[in-house]
């Protein structure tokens, strides 16, 4: 089910190569050096240059590997990273509860689609701080909760008195000017 | 962040915020939510009445959103403020200003910041003449149609300085030694900066030519002129009063000699036709009724006459002094059509 | 001095201090919220102030949110304030393995060692360090920040390949704004928006704070586990500090030092001194995994970077961060001006500075070790609370930064980004780092040229200049040197050596 990293690896390389073209078409539009020898395009195309060639790296470490797999199932040298990935996947594999990884998955979505939401309704549609505010922090408190219905009602005075707290500080003392 | 300015506000720490809620609970469930419940509404309903009251067209009926290109704490946020609560004090106009930073993107943060405002004279923004460099060096999608000038609340001119013991005593001195050996010397300046177009300025005027070195804010200037790594650079007459030791001005841009440095000549003395002095320019969206500019133009004239407000520019090295709205958009068209050249040049 | 002292302890600004300290400490822990935030919003009320109450609550919350960082560094991987990325790298693993005590204790020990060493340089030899500092040009400038850079390759774990790429993409999303170099657009594609380039602080919430809330609300829910704090004794003793002497010396001058120089600053200093410790260690590969020594150089060196960074500010009224360009706001707000003359002008504020600084790292001392345990406790607040809570605060902070909306777009864009990365196991520690460091090194060189018209053999003639491209070579060939070390110790004695 899981997703051979080799894969992950050929994907990042794309988004990498993009991202280098993007900078060798922004570099072309720059104007000549004019004070001095190296000018603005310089540094972008150094960069875009190392980035195709450690992406080239990547690449092929990536295909030899999805090559060999049919020789074993086991991933080669990169399973290195233990401090850089913590708990999600470890904490999948330990835990008792029956919710599967989809579930997770579905709920890490959900969060991250009321944030766009959030704040889409704070930037475009300049609705009012604190009620957006509480709404959010209802939604995304009750989501993470294990108990839905009980967390309901306490996130919704949660976030009630966190937004109300914050609008008042921010615009009263500090002169933000929220929403 | 700063729900702890206030002791008494304990709204951030999940902790004691879970804490509270257990207690409200403990006492009355019902009451708490009601409560809460008012507060909300009652918060969105003065917003709604003071929008109602702008309808009627009592100016202004909501606090003033003033618009600050820079991060707090330069002279242009000071000036703002300063005045802001000078207005508020004496009630010059019946509503707070509140000034907001929108520092970043060489000004157009700021712009965006207005545009997002209504031109109802709630909105406006305190900038200088970085402005006009901006538009200048065409970043940002603004020109000066954009706004409508409210007017300038004085201003101040900079200095030209070299190290102490540079052996350059005069301008003159400067200029001769820059003629017989071109680019011998090295300039601080943030490219398409204030500094960088004065000193553009009196180099295409008096026919010199120096190097360049980046320096982007006036701390770096004074860093790299002070370390040697720089023989020349623009300051702020208050910057370098302040410095005391260790610079020497040269030439002083305002138009006439700034009383605080009586032996520093300006340029036109020395027969060269340069000068910059930079205003407080307060702007508004364009679309803004006259009538709305007239009392915030009269708040604001007000304002920089009072005896305080001088007494504080004055102690900065600034002239505080009042040009209306035309006229400064007047003297800022000049300004502009003198620095597009130079814009052009280092294209 | 000792008037200053005395100023101090009167209880107005004791109490300034105080408060000052405890809000640094608070929003500097709190993800999406740093110190330069905090002062920068304070400033206006600092108006109807007496000037020195005005410096002490500043000064408070400058200490207090350097040190804030650590907390949230430690316990969720998310580095309240830019200076405490590299905690991140030993602190959090040593949470992780049931630590988080011993952790927190060890950076407030740290921090408050590096505070008072800087302090002594502050107090003792300010004018001759100014002196050293202004020295510095861009060339020099230039060669620190590519030390520091090459410094970052060693640094990476896992594959090499994909650390030096995460700092190449770092470096390639700082281009993007006017470039200084020439005050024009550049890699815009004419979008305004783009055009103060991506904000430091949203990109660093977004690539931790955004990017791990993510992650953690996509891992499953546990019930909640009751909060029992342990009574036992502070799980740092006396021995601690003759075993981390020599480093905390060390870091402290490093962050010091680096303080000194305007413009470079907190992060970098946490930087070389962390690696700089790595790289003398006799363990480098326990560096990241949890290791005590990382999480006490990181944050000795960049709570020892404040007081060299005051060096300059009280001495030249040059500003050798952000946060100090406000307190240069603050100082001329109430006609005061910063520079030599400040001393003549106005002793009680000059003096107050230092002796303030002093008082806001011992007050510092005292809330956080006092609050220690039940600091450590934030990590088992149900999650729910927390990432909401959280979530909030990085979409507030990063608004208010500068009033503006595209910073919270970034702020996520930049989440997502993150999250991708860590997806594909490209470490963020080098991508954050390199995104900082790669403006001021192009700025710096291209500066140099600039002065030298185009001749780059005008470095030979800078001699601190060469002298970090030479540590920086000496990085690069210290793993094979160390090599070369051990294999003929390994055939000269047969004993193992301890």
């Amino acid at each position: 089910m899981r997703l051979h990293p080799a894969w992950v690896d050929l994907a990042l390389v794309l988004a990498v190569l993009a991202g280098a073209g993007l900078l060798f078409v922004g570099a072309s539009t720059l104007p000549p050096p004019r004070f001095e020898p190296m000018g603005s395009a310089a540094l972008p195309r150094i960069l875009g240059g190392l980035l195709v060639f450690f992406a080239l790296i990547i690449a092929i470490k990536a295909i030899w590997q999805l090559r060999g797999r049919t020789d074993s199932n086991v991933v080669s040298d990169e399973t290195d990273d233990t401090t850089s990935r913590p708990s999600a996947a470890n904490s999948a594999l330990e835990s008792d509860t029956e919710e599967s990884a989809l579930t997770g998955q579905l709920r890490g979505i959900c969060v991250f689609t009321c944030l766009i939401l959030y704040i889409v309704a704070l930037d475009i549609l300049q609705w009012s701080f604190i009620p957006v505010t509480a709404a959010f922090v209802t939604i995304v408190g009750t989501a993470l909760s294990p108990q839905r219905l009980q967390a309901l009602w306490k996130f919704a005075l949660f976030g009630l008195v966190l937004a109300a707290g914050l609008y008042l500080v921010m615009t009263r003392f500090l002169y933000v000017d929220l929403g | 962040m700063n729900r702890y300015t206030h002791t008494t506000d304990p709204a951030g720490r999940p902790g004691a915020l879970s804490q509270a809620c257990r207690t409200v609970r403990r006492v009355s469930r019902r009451t708490a939510c009601k409560l809460a419940v008012g507060a909300l509404l009652a918060t969105s309903l003065s917003g709604n009445a003071t929008l109602s009251l702008a309808d009627e067209g009592s100016y202004p009926s909501k606090p003033i959103r003033v618009i600050v290109p820079f991060k707090p704490g330069g002279r242009t946020d000071t000036v703002a403020r300063l005045l802001g609560e000078k207005i508020q004090e004496k009630g010059w106009l019946s509503q707070p200003m509140v000034i907001l930073n929108a520092d970043g993107g060489a000004g157009a943060n700021a712009v965006n910041q207005m545009r997002r405002g209504d031109a109802d004279g709630h909105t406006a923004v305190h900038w200088h003449h970085q402005l006009l460099i901006s538009i200048a060096m065409q970043l940002g999608d603004f020109t000066l149609d954009d706004f409508k000038s409210v007017g300038y609340t004085g201003g101040g001119s900079p200095v030209w300085a070299v190290r102490e013991d540079s052996p350059y005593n005069t301008l003159q001195d400067l200029i001769d030694a820059l003629k017989a050996e071109p680019r011998s010397l090295v300039e601080a300046v943030g490219i398409g900066t204030i500094p960088h177009f004065v000193g553009a300025m009196l180099a295409n005027e008096a026919g010199f030519e120096t190097r360049y070195v980046t320096a982007s804010s006036g701390a770096d200037r004074l860093r790299l002129l002070l370390g040697g790594n720089a023989d020349i650079s623009l300051f702020a007459a208050s910057e370098f009063i302040g410095q005391g030791e260790g610079l020497k001005a040269l030439v002083y841009f305002g138009r006439e000699r700034l009383p605080d440095l009586p032996d520093v000549p300006t340029a036109s003395e020395l027969g060269l036709d340069v000068s910059w002095a930079n205003p407080n320019w307060w702007l508004v969206p364009a679309d803004t009724p006259d009538d709305v500019v007239a009392q915030l133009a009269a708040a604001l004239e007000k304002a920089i006459a009072d005896p305080e407000i001088v007494e504080y520019f004055n102690n900065n090295t600034l002239e505080a002094y009042w040009m209306d709205g035309e006229s400064a958009m007047a003297d800022a068209k000049k300004t502009l059509a003198a620095l597009k050249p130079v814009a052009d040049s280092i294209k | 001095m000792l008037d200053a002292f005395i100023t101090l302890f009167q209880i107005d600004n004791l109490l300034f201090l105080f408060l000052g300290t405890a809000l640094g400490i608070v929003v500097g822990a709190i993800p999406g919220l740093t110190a330069s935030m905090l002062i920068a919003l304070t400033l206006p009320l600092t108006f109807h102030m007496d000037s020195v109450n005005a410096i002490t609550l500043l000064i408070g919350q400058y200490v207090g949110g350097i040190s804030g960082g650590l907390i949230t560094a430690i316990l969720l991987r998310m580095p309240g304030t830019p200076a405490s990325i590299v905690t991140t790298f030993d602190g959090y693993p040593m949470a992780q393995n049931g630590q988080p005590e011993r952790a927190l204790a060890l950076g407030i020990m740290a921090s408050v060692v590096g505070g008072i060493i800087s302090w002594l340089f502050l107090a003792g030899m300010s004018p001759t360090l100014a002196k050293f500092a202004l020295q510095f040009g861009p060339w020099e400038y230039f060669a620190l920040v590519m030390m520091a850079l090459v410094m970052l390759a060693s640094l990476t774990q896992g594959s090499l390949v994909k650390g030096l790429m995460a700092a190449a993409l770092g470096m390639a999303f700082a281009l993007p704004g006017i470039d200084n170099s020439i005050g024009r657009a550049r890699l815009t594609f004419d979008m305004d928006a783009l055009l103060s380039g991506f904000g430091l602080l949203p990109v660093l919430i977004g690539a931790f704070a955004i990017s791990q809330i993510l992650r953690e609300s996509a891992a499953p829910i546990k019930a909640s586990t009751p909060i029992n704090l342990p009574k036992k004794k502070l799980p740092v003793q006396f021995k601690d500090l003759k075993t981390f002497g020599p480093n905390m010396l060390r870091s402290s001058v490093i962050g010091t030092w680096i303080g000194l120089l305007p413009g470079i600053g907190a992060n970098i200093a946490a930087l070389v001194s962390y690696t700089t410790t790595r790289q003398l260690s006799r363990s480098p590969e326990k560096f990241g995994t949890g290791h005590e020594p990382g999480v006490v150089a990181g944050e000795t060196a960049n709570n020892a970077s404040i007081g060299g960074a005051l060096i300059p500010l009280i001495t030249m009224g040059i500003p050798g961060s952000v946060t100090e360009a406000i307190l240069i706001g603050a100082l001329t707000i109430h006609s005061l001006q910063p520079g030599p003359l400040l001393f003549q002008n106005a002793p009680e504020v000059a003096y107050g500075i230092i002796a303030a600084y002093l008082v806001a790292n011992i007050i510092m001392l005292f809330l956080m070790w006092n609050a220690v345990r039940y600091i450590a406790a934030i990590s088992q607040v149900p999650r729910a609370w927390l990432l909401s809570t959280i979530l909030v605060f990085c979409v507030v902070g990063s608004y208010a930064v500068n009033n503006n909306f595209t910073d919270v777009w970034v702020m996520i864009a930049f989440g997502v980004i993150g999250l991708g990365l860590e997806l594909a196991r490209v470490p963020l520690g080098p991508f954050v780092i390199g995104f900082v460091l790669s403006p001021i090194a192009e700025e710096q060189l291209r500066g140099s040229l600039m002065m030298s018209d185009g001749n780059v053999a005008e470095i030979l003639a800078r001699p601190y200049a060469m002298s970090f491209l030479f540590v920086a070579l000496l990085t690069l060939l210290w793993p094979l040197i160390m090599g070369q070390v051990a294999r003929r110790r390994h055939h000269t004695r047969q004993e193992p050596n301890s």
